[in-house]
């Protein structure tokens, strides 16, 4: 097959929706227009039941027991603000210490800091070199004001999947609610919230093969039974925890692709893991001083990212941008030129945290994709190495460390 | 927002990039940037 360029390879930022899921949604757009919350004729049933369906889907995704313990929302940093924030606000009588990590997806740091602002204290425990959270970490950090831990599923830009289960455990033995960022884990490895002992988890449509514009907050409505404050007021949609018309075709389509992640993971796991695996081998073998970031195994297998030391993340994405989209870290921080906090967190220099590159495969990605953007890399890298001072005077055996730089 | 033409140019055609030979008489050497800040 020939290659269509540019080539998609940043599926950490979003995904395609998936043909079938648009298939699902059309009608809902035109003919089934109701609103799900119209108790009293056809056209609201037929959305609340397209709607209860998706609801369904999705639990079954994420292994809840009840699929009213899945609330719609716009997103996955809605469900994070809600999450987080709601069980703040809830239990503020009981406490006001939060544990979670230093490398959250911004939108769990920034209500965090937000709340500190408020009079909240938050323990940012740090991860590993491997980019894994320590649990007994976790364990030290809480105190007896702590009412929410909060640690990401797999992280967006590493791919590094926690011991969630264990952290459920240790919060479940402290009687603390356990919430879970798992927008990039749903629907690409198995998530289970009941083996995991997680009482809150948020997920997002757009990274599943979904709609952009939705997303879905489990809530726990048994031992214990969650309760969080809405952050939004109105109609007492969600069962009280988030107001707002649903929006059908988007639930529809999120629903849908739910049900197809469900399907195919297994097999699309592997597939990518085998790609990824080759592009990994291919660079490595080829670049010096490239360096694998978080952990080797315990990773998604879609995700692959390396440091390629002495040049620049922005630089080599900019040779690889006519033909290939990458990611230097996150979607959110690319527009700042911010070298990585989470590349930073795992010990790494700012130099290297400057030069990570991000690779994220998906359903559509093909070998003949990974082969070109594998050898372009390899090129980019080269290239401008050749012209980088700062991999001459290290090939002359200087020591960069040695060196009292000064910025200007 | 793409890169403007002049970015993309100076990219693909960098100027006053290279080294000079350090032994050349005459030859003076300075440090400027930071590997920190990319430059």
């Amino acid at each position: 097959m020939a290659l269509k360029f540019p080539i998609f390879m940043d599926s950490q930022s979003t995904t395609p929706v998936d043909p079938r899921a648009v298939d699902a949604m059309i009608p809902y757009f035109t003919e089934k227009f109701g609103h799900p919350a119209s108790r009293n004729h056809s056209f609201g049933w037929e959305a609340e039941g397209a709607v209860d369906r998706a609801r369904e889907q999705i639990a079954r995704l994420v292994g809840a027991r009840d699929p009213k313990e899945v609330i719609f929302t716009s997103g996955g940093t809605e469900s994070i603000n809600l999450a987080i924030k709601g069980v703040a606000e809830m239990y503020r009588e009981k406490g006001n210490h939060i544990v979670t990590t230093a490398i959250e997806q911004r939108a769990s740091l920034d209500v965090c800091k937000r709340l500190e602002r408020q009079g909240y204290e938050v323990t940012y425990v740090p991860v590993r070199p491997d980019g894994l959270v320590d649990v007994e970490a976790i364990r030290q950090a809480i105190t007896d004001k702590t009412i929410l831990i909060s640690v990401m599923y797999a992280n967006n830009e590493i791919g590094t999947i926690q011991d969630v289960a264990a952290i459920g455990r240790l919060a479940k033995e402290k009687g603390i609610i356990f919430h879970s960022d798992a927008t990039q884990a749903v629907g690409k490895i198995p998530v289970n919230v009941e083996t995991a002992g997680i009482d809150l988890l948020s997920c997002t449509a757009h990274l599943i093969y979904g709609p952009k514009g939705v997303g879905a907050l489990y809530v726990r409505r048994k031992a214990p039974r969650v309760r969080i404050a809405p952050q939004i007021d109105g109609g007492g949609h969600e069962r009280g925890m988030r107001s707002g018309t649903l929006p059908v075709p988007l639930i529809v389509g999120f629903g849908r692709a739910a049900e197809i992640c469900g399907e195919v993971m297994g097999e699309e796991g592997a597939r990518l893991a085998k790609l990824r695996d080759r592009l990994q081998d291919m660079i490595l073998s080829k670049v010096d001083e490239a360096y694998l970031n978080g952990h080797p195994e315990r990773r998604l297998p879609h995700n692959l990212n390396i440091s390629f030391a002495y040049v620049e993340g922005e630089s080599v994405l900019m040779g690889l941008n006519k033909e290939s989209a990458l990611s230097s870290g996150s979607a959110c921080t690319s527009s700042t030129l911010e070298p990585s906090y989470v590349i930073g967190a795992l010990g790494a220099s700012a130099e290297l945290a400057h030069s990570s590159i991000r690779f994220s495969l998906h359903r559509f990605t093909t070998e003949e994709e990974i082969e070109h953007v594998g050898a372009r890399t390899i090129e980019v890298i080269k290239r401008l190495r050749e012209m980088s001072p700062l991999y001459e005077l290290a090939k002359e055996g200087v020591d960069l460390k040695s060196i009292h730089w000064k910025a200007e | 927002m793409a890169y403007s033409e002049k970015v993309v140019d100076h990219y693909n055609n960098p100027r006053n990039v290279g080294s000079f030979a350090k032994d050349t008489p005459g030859l003076g050497t300075g440090l400027v940037g930071a590997p920190e800040c990319g430059t």
